[in-house]
């Protein structure tokens, strides 16, 4: 049991730190944004380029890909989106659909469709009070918190996170106080696909990369977004790790082979009862 | 030279026209109330002159500059803020941050306007650290003031400052708008308790059909019989 907590932990960073840009991107450009799960991927199929290919540290290898996953995804805003974005949410949300699949099939095209890893070989266990934790995944647990952490802070603390959860309240509002809405539109970009990127190399470092690993991750970052209340980047955290708990925990009870629909079920459960979001965000 | 100078403003959303040729001008110094009934235009008179609606016709020049296309974010930074009528704060932020975000274009240090807005508003100072959405409509609608404040802006455009507040908040907005103008800041609001508002104005434009109906003093509004009849039920 604790030892699924301690899993559900590191599964519930990973998840929580794809949903905090899921969430701004939702509230601030008003389009659920289907290509992140594969921004995920695109973070940690960059990694593995400068990790493998060039033979770089993973930390090194981690930096360069997150900042040019940040880049890619401001690209893809301005090829994209922005045309646009004068048009309905659904069209967006179809674009999006349609900028997820070329980044699967790039993916697949450049590094092929077998499971790749960062770094071969058999990792023995940690043992601390019984619980079994591989070194990498103390890594992840560490670097997950120092994230949230550090995102926490950028949005309580500074003038450009603060304007980012103005943006988030009332987009009209912010324009008429004077805030550049186009500027705050690229940061949310930087800052989503930055998280993203991370939370696709923790994952890659915790099992393996395969070009639908991002895909696969879209329904648990939907789940915990919507269940932290759309729009509200501390409630996609908290939702990160409901989701991931309880996913982890099901297996006590169902079949490993079950959590996805856990995430599912407790999506749908959530719409029907609490639309707004477990932590009261308004609609 | 009058602060702010509207001529001729046409302007409208779609295929149609809501404003066909409007005249307002406020000086230094005024509060200028616009009334009018329902559907005559108020609201995208004061979204036009801030840039929300683009102007089709006509000129608006503040301070002597021309303004006429210009968007909200360069509106700001020539001296005007405006409150929309709703959701005009930031619900999830603190009182204290929804006021911050009025200065987001400020450089350097706006401690001293804040405790200038805590000062005016002092119930704000009290709940600095609540969310401005838990707060009552009158709460907010001074959260509202305060961040438009915040910018030290010439010109303060309030849209039905008082709409769903009650009798005694609605009188305490008022009040608090006189006290703003005495601080040097002129006002252009539109206001549906139109006896109320244009008791504390100087001048006063009543707006029918997106026309320019009468333009008067407050008080020679308010005892015209016209007005009276058709606007302030006697």
């Amino acid at each position: 049991m604790a030892q699924l907590i301690l899993y559900g932990l590191i599964y519930g960073g990973i998840i929580s730190l794809g949903a905090i840009g899921l969430t701004l991107i939702a509230r601030i450009l008003r389009f659920s944004h289907f290509a992140h799960g594969d921004m995920m991927a695109l973070g940690a199929y960059l990694a593995l380029l400068f990790r493998v290919t060039f033979g770089l540290p993973m930390w090194v290898s981690a930096v360069c890909s997150v900042a040019l996953t940040a880049a890619a995804a401001v690209a893809i805003d301005r090829i994209f989106y922005k045309p646009l974005r004068r048009t309905s949410p659904a069209i967006l949300l179809i674009a999006s659909v349609g900028v997820a699949l070329v980044l699967r099939h790039l993916i697949q095209l450049f590094w092929g469709a077998a499971p790749q890893v960062y770094q071969r070989g058999v990792e023995r266990s940690l043992v601390f009070w019984g619980l079994r934790i591989r070194p990498v995944q103390v890594w992840i647990l560490v670097m997950a918190v120092v994230i949230v952490v550090a995102v926490w802070l950028f949005l309580q603390k500074t003038k450009l996170g603060k304007a980012m959860r103005a943006m988030a309240d009332n987009m009209d509002l912010a324009a008429v106080s004077g805030i550049d809405t186009e500027r705050m539109v690229i940061w949310t970009w930087v800052l989503g696909a930055a998280l993203a990127a991370a939370a696709g190399i923790m994952l890659g470092l915790d099992t393996q990369l395969r070009p639908a690993m991002g895909w696969l991750m879209l329904l648990p970052l939907f789940a915990a977004a919507i269940l932290g209340g759309l729009g509200n980047p501390y409630g996609a955290i908290a939702g990160g790790m409901v989701i991931a708990l309880a996913q982890e925990l099901s297996t006590l009870v169902f079949n490993t082979a079950y959590k996805p629909a856990v995430s599912f079920v407790l999506m749908v459960l959530l719409l029907l009862l609490r639309p707004q979001g477990l932590f009261g965000g308004k609609a | 030279m009058a602060l702010l100078e509207v001529s001729g403003l046409r302007a409208g959303y779609a295929e149609v026209d809501i404003l066909h040729g409007v005249q307002l001008a406020v000086q230094e110094g005024e509060i200028v109330c616009v009334v009018g009934p329902n559907g005559a235009g108020k609201s995208t008179l004061m979204k036009t002159i801030f840039g929300l609606v683009p102007v089709r016709d006509g000129r608006i020049v503040f301070q002597g500059e021309d303004i006429t296309g210009l968007g909200p974010a360069q509106i700001v930074r020539r001296g005007m803020c405006y409150v929309p009528q709703s959701h005009n704060v930031f619900p999830s932020l603190t009182v204290e941050e929804n006021l911050e975000m009025g200065a987001f274009i400020r450089t350097g240090d706006f401690r001293d306007k804040m405790e200038e807005m805590f000062e005016l508003f002092p119930i704000l100072k009290e709940r600095r650290r609540q969310k401005a959405g838990t707060m009552s409509g009158g709460q907010q609608q001074m959260v509202a003031m305060a961040r438009a404040l915040m910018l030290d802006p010439k010109l303060l455009l309030l849209d039905e400052p008082t709409a769903g507040l009650s009798p005694k908040f609605a009188e305490l907005v008022l009040e608090k708008v006189v006290e703003i103008n005495q601080r040097g800041v002129s006002v252009l609001m539109i206001e549906q308790n139109a006896r109320a508002g244009l008791a504390i104005s100087h001048r006063g434009y009543v707006l029918t059909m997106g026309r320019n109906r009468i333009d008067d003093t407050g008080q020679a509004l308010l005892e015209n019989e016209e007005v009276g009849r058709l606007f302030l039920g006697g």
